[in-house]
């Protein structure tokens, strides 16, 4: 794995001016980000009645640690964070899988009719899904799977139309010499796969992979449809429990947001050698 | 590729017309026959039961019910459900807690026929669940009922649970309440002592000309920067104003709209002026993230309206605080609506006598004193009124009686009227432009009168047949 | 441009199975669409043309619920445009996003640390988002207007002005999207041959030249996927306007889906609801199938 990047290999020769610029952009930038969360840390520290007053006030005149103990103690963060584990890793590995197994078809592999089974698939997203939430839920229940962690497991194993559309972009781009010379050396499609294709397409599976555990891990409303029993529940809806029908509380939902965003930094930060520093086929001679 | 579709299409078309025609059933009368024969095999497990119940050896059954709430609110209620249980060894209730967005999950579960036996609603749920068929008429139940005197109950809470097949309010019993949540003026004493400004009267409302003058000494620029520190009154909900001054928002028979009428758009006009002439009511500009009760906490309000439920909350603020009727023109406690929860038995139960005594026990004298003695809310009885499990001595806020008198007169919010609340939204999404408008009530609401008018009708066509 | 000249038109197949392994290939998401897809979709175009409420049986009404749509529901219209106006957002975020993708593929230090920042606002909660970003925009006590009013400017009073709250609700979302984007582009970034670089540099190539001739078309295949789901995405957006305004003042922000799904949820008129959805799902199709018929001018796969 090479460490080059596409823009950036001239670094070396007297670009400090260019990088300066650009610090000081990427800091422009990163404060605005940043802003929002850091209101959001400094509110999920204060003292009850002191999130709204004005001037703002960014340092809490006390540090309410407490919050973050009563988050613990009023919902079953831990448990819901293992519940969703289970409802997001089997469908994060097998369904990325499908994904890249089939955009492989799409993008490298003849067969009749696959443009238009491509655009059948991407169709499928355009009607939105308010309409069909019932009468999926209704087809879930003769299934028997509702209160189970399966409407939420099992259909995203089968793959999902927008994750396949972006390998298909990926694959697409690929050399043919490598499959070719592989083909004739007798590798069948499926080796061609697991040999050539998915070595080269990890950037955009891990960052898919990323992508998929984000939104498996922030979703709500499945979760909130599906299931019934409090031990089967979700982080995201232990989450929820803080802002009721008449109040909200506003410290509690900011600590259990930080929280929560502790577990997908930290992939965040495991994943990011792998899928920024590419591959840039490097060594394939094209 | 077409013919197979088309057969899905008609497979489809077979499926839905049943699942719709099905929603029509599940009345009540022989409702005690289901509960018969399903559960044979639990009848070994009663035999503990048996002793403390004196009634006949029943079988055990198996009731759910679902609500949602805060941490503190959940506590409540499962102390609640334990003492059922308690009470009734034959049945077991499976509390399904729902921590926010209840209506989607509830919508999706009564469409899907897999709601709980008891059905958690808010009124303003309650009128499109029952014209959806959601709840069983209960009201041979109710009058049957030795827990239940419905006298002794609020009629504002009670009435609007009842649904007569096109309006709300009267007609058969659908649901119980669960509690009813009156709507007060909270003030803010510290801000009163500081300013020298008498404390409103518990006794009876103040007139409009009376309120403006003590909002008006409330309303402070403290530091002299041009901008108000400390309003005099939060929002008003407007409402109980239109109420106060003997106007209405819908006709009787809630076909036509009456906010023009001279009463009513007397009562808007002085709520606008409040704002944009005296200038005693914050604007909208400064109530979107920090809303009113955030204001309130922060010391920024001298007075607001609010519910009973918001008792727990501000007996944790840090100044002294009391309650005091909302002002009201004519002198009459309809000078607010109540919010109400209530508790129906789901028309496709197979239990429903079981979920019937849930829900009764909720509504009845022993829920009632359970729950207002966690601190929740008002009974539903005029009689446990007086009780100190209600009036907790010693505990804020001073006047609690003032609950007691606006949960009489009362009544329920322009949200439970009609199953089908368009209307509503038109109306809401088309005041803001009134707020901050310059045209005059009368003008803006004859305006205004056919368009929520269509929505009346498109939305509920069953009440112009 | 590069040195893979043969089009995949022309190459022989080296197998006479290989249509049999596509299928294969491809079996998976199709199973997943007819178990789990197929239902929902037909019954919801079922239900289009029926008067369903989830109580009363329903009629069949033919396109009645299309007609009142298209003539006599002043707010489809209104929600549709607001719609479009909202997805203003998406080519502003696909510019940034790109800018910041370029910046971010540098070798610099600390850029891991910057491109975790730019991706917090993907990972974290929307809920708590929305309630910072309404005290951002609160016209009195925000901090937007605290630190606007400082520098001595008179500002908007954000969502609850009707000309500004969908102005608001893009910033948001353009600072709210722009992680997915970013990240996208970073893999693709990642994908554009070095040799076409250091080529072009032999060749004494500028900066802006490779970026134009290299990196543009490097990465068309990603800025095209990145269009087509951002489109899919913001012309079906609604829990961001719920959460931030409720659709107001006066229906400013409510998008065409958030307007459905009052219609479906709040007035249970599922099957006008259902009429509306794919009345919009046919212009979200169209809007694709124009982009894909453009892709052919601009996107290259090699």
């Amino acid at each position: 794995m090479s460490t080059t990047t596409a823009t950036g290999r001239k670094v070396k020769t007297g670009a400090t001016l260019a990088n300066t610029v650009v610090y000081l952009l990427m800091i422009i930038g990163g404060v605005i980000m940043a802003v929002p969360f850091l209101w959001m840390l400094s509110t999920s520290l204060k003292p009850d009645g002191e999130v709204f007053s004005y001037p703002p006030q960014w340092i809490p005149s006390t540090f309410a640690w407490d919050n973050y103990k009563l988050i613990f103690t009023d919902a079953h963060m831990i448990r819901g964070f293992f519940n969703t584990m289970i409802v997001v890793i089997p469908t994060l590995v097998i369904g990325l899988f499908a994904c890249a197994l089939s955009a492989y078809a799409f993008a490298k592999l003849r067969f009749p009719g696959r443009d238009k089974l491509f655009m059948t698939l991407v169709g499928t997203m355009v009607i939105p899904g308010a309409v069909m939430m019932i009468p999926a839920f209704i087809m879930f229940k003769t299934f028997g799977w509702t209160d189970s962690w399966k409407p939420l497991i099992i259909p995203g194993m089968f793959g999902a139309p927008m994750t396949i559309f972006f390998f298909r972009q990926f694959i697409k781009q690929l050399p043919d010499e490598l499959e070719d010379a592989a083909k004739i050396d007798g590798m069948n499609p499926f080796g061609i796969f697991m040999k050539i294709i998915i070595p080269l397409t990890k950037p955009a599976l891990i960052t898919q992979g990323i992508l998929s555990f984000n939104a498996g891990y922030n979703d709500y409303l499945g979760p909130l449809i599906y299931l019934n029993t409090p031990e089967k529940y979700t982080l995201q809806l232990e989450l929820a429990s803080f802002s009721s029908y008449y109040v909200t509380e506003w410290t509690l939902i900011m600590a259990g947001a930080v929280v929560a965003l502790i577990p997908t930094l930290i992939l965040f930060a495991f994943a990011q050698r792998f899928f920024i520093e590419g591959i840039a086929l490097t060594g394939i001679k094209g | 590729m077409k013919k197979s579709s088309i057969m899905m299409l008609t497979l489809i078309t077979a499926l839905t017309v049943t699942a719709c025609s099905s929603n029509n059933g599940g009345n009540n009368g022989t409702a005690g026959n289901n509960a018969a024969g399903s559960n044979a095999a639990a009848s070994s497990n009663t035999n503990a039961a048996n002793k403390e119940s004196e009634q006949p050896p029943a079988e055990k059954v198996e009731i759910s019910i679902s609500s949602w709430g805060a941490p503190d609110e959940r506590k409540v209620f499962e102390a609640v459900l334990d003492e059922f249980q308690k009470a009734n060894p034959n049945i077991k209730v499976k509390f399904i807690h729902i921590p926010n967005d209840y209506t989607t999950k509830m919508n999706t579960m009564i469409a899907g026929n897999s709601a709980p036996d008891v059905i958690f609603t808010s009124d303003g749920d309650f009128p499109r669940w029952v014209k959806q068929g959601a709840f069983l008429d209960i009201t041979q139940y109710v009058e049957a009922s030795d827990k239940l005197d419905l006298n002794d109950m609020w009629e504002g809470g009670l009435n609007r649970y009842r649904y007569d097949g096109k309006i709300t309010g009267t007609g058969s019993y659908y649901a119980l309440p669960k509690d009813i949540g009156p709507t007060v003026m909270y003030y803010n004493k510290t801000i009163f002592d500081k300013l020298g400004v008498p404390y409103p009267s518990a006794e009876k409302p103040m007139n409009w000309e009376q309120a403006l003058e003590m909002w008006k000494k409330l309303t402070v620029d403290e530091n002299g920067d041009g901008k108000t520190d400390i309003f005099g009154a939060g929002p008003i909900w407007w409402e109980g104003f239109v109420w106060g001054n003997s106007g209405a928002v819908l006709s009787d028979d809630r076909k036509q709209f009456t906010l023009n009428e001279t009463a009513a758009a007397d009562a808007m006009q002085f709520i606008y002026d409040l704002t944009n002439t005296h200038k005693v009511v914050p604007d909208s500009r400064a109530l979107q993230s920090m809303n009113d009760g955030q204001m309130f906490e922060a010391g920024k309000l001298a007075t607001i309206t609010g519910g009973r439920w918001m008792v727990p909350t501000y007996r944790k603020l840090k100044f002294d605080w009391d309650v005091a009727p909302i002002p009201s023109n004519n002198g009459s406690w309809t000078n607010g609506w109540s919010g109400s929860v209530g508790l129906g038995v789901n028309a496709k139960s197979k239990h429903p006598e079981a979920a019937f005594k849930l829900v009764e026990f909720f509504s009845g004298i022993e829920g009632q004193t359970k729950m207002t003695e966690l601190g929740f809310q008002i009974p539903n009885f005029k009689s446990m009124s007086d009780d100190e499990v209600y009036t907790q001595p010693g505990q804020k806020p001073e006047h609690s009686e003032v609950f007691i008198k606006a949960g009489e007169g009362q009544q329920a919010g322009t949200w439970t009227y009609l199953p089908n609340s368009k209307w509503l939204d038109t109306l809401n999404q088309n005041l803001s432009k009134f707020w901050t408008g310059k045209e005059s009530a009368v003008d803006f609401f004859t305006k205004l009168k056919p368009q929520v008018e269509k929505d009346l009708k498109e939305g509920n066509p069953e009440l112009f047949q | 441009m590069s040195a893979n000249t043969v089009k995949p038109a022309k190459r022989k197949s080296l197998y006479r199975s290989e249509k049999w392994w596509g299928f294969l290939f491809i079996a998976p998401p199709f199973i997943g669409v007819l178990v789990f897809l197929l239902y929902p979709f037909v019954n919801s175009l079922y239900m289009s043309f029926t008067t369903f409420n989830f109580g009363q049986p329903a009629d069949f009404t033919g396109v009645a619920n299309y007609k009142r749509a298209l003539t006599n529901d002043p707010l489809v219209w209104k929600t549709l445009w607001n719609t479009f106006y909202a997805a203003l957002g998406v080519p502003v975020s696909m510019i940034v996003s790109l800018i910041i993708a370029l910046l971010l593929d540098r070798k610099l230090r600390g850029r891991n640390f910057f491109r975790m920042m730019f991706f917090l606002p993907t990972i974290c909660s929307m809920v708590a988002l929305a309630m910072i970003w309404q005290w951002i925009f609160n016209a009195d006590f925000g901090l937007l207007n605290y630190y606007l009013s400082e520098l001595g400017l008179n500002p908007p009073a954000w969502l609850v002005d009707e000309k500004w709250a969908m102005i608001a609700i893009i910033i948001q979302g353009v600072w709210g999207g722009m992680g997915v984007s970013i990240i996208l582009y970073l893999a693709a970034l990642g994908n554009v041959p070095s040799s076409l670089y250091e080529a072009a540099t032999v060749d004494g190539a500028g900066g802006w030249n490779k970026f134009i001739h290299i990196t543009v078309p490097g990465i068309s295949p990603v800025t095209f996927f990145v269009l087509i789901t951002s489109l899919i995405g913001a012309l079906q957006d609604f829990p961001r306007f719920q959460l931030l305004t409720g659709g107001g003042p006066n229906y400013s922000t409510t998008t065409i889906v958030y307007y459905l799904y009052t219609i479906a949820f709040e007035y249970s008129e599922m099957g006008y609801a259902s009429a509306i959805a794919w009345f919009i799902g046919i212009i979200i199709m169209f809007v694709i199938l124009i982009n894909f018929l453009l892709s052919k001018r601009w996107v290259h796969y090699n």
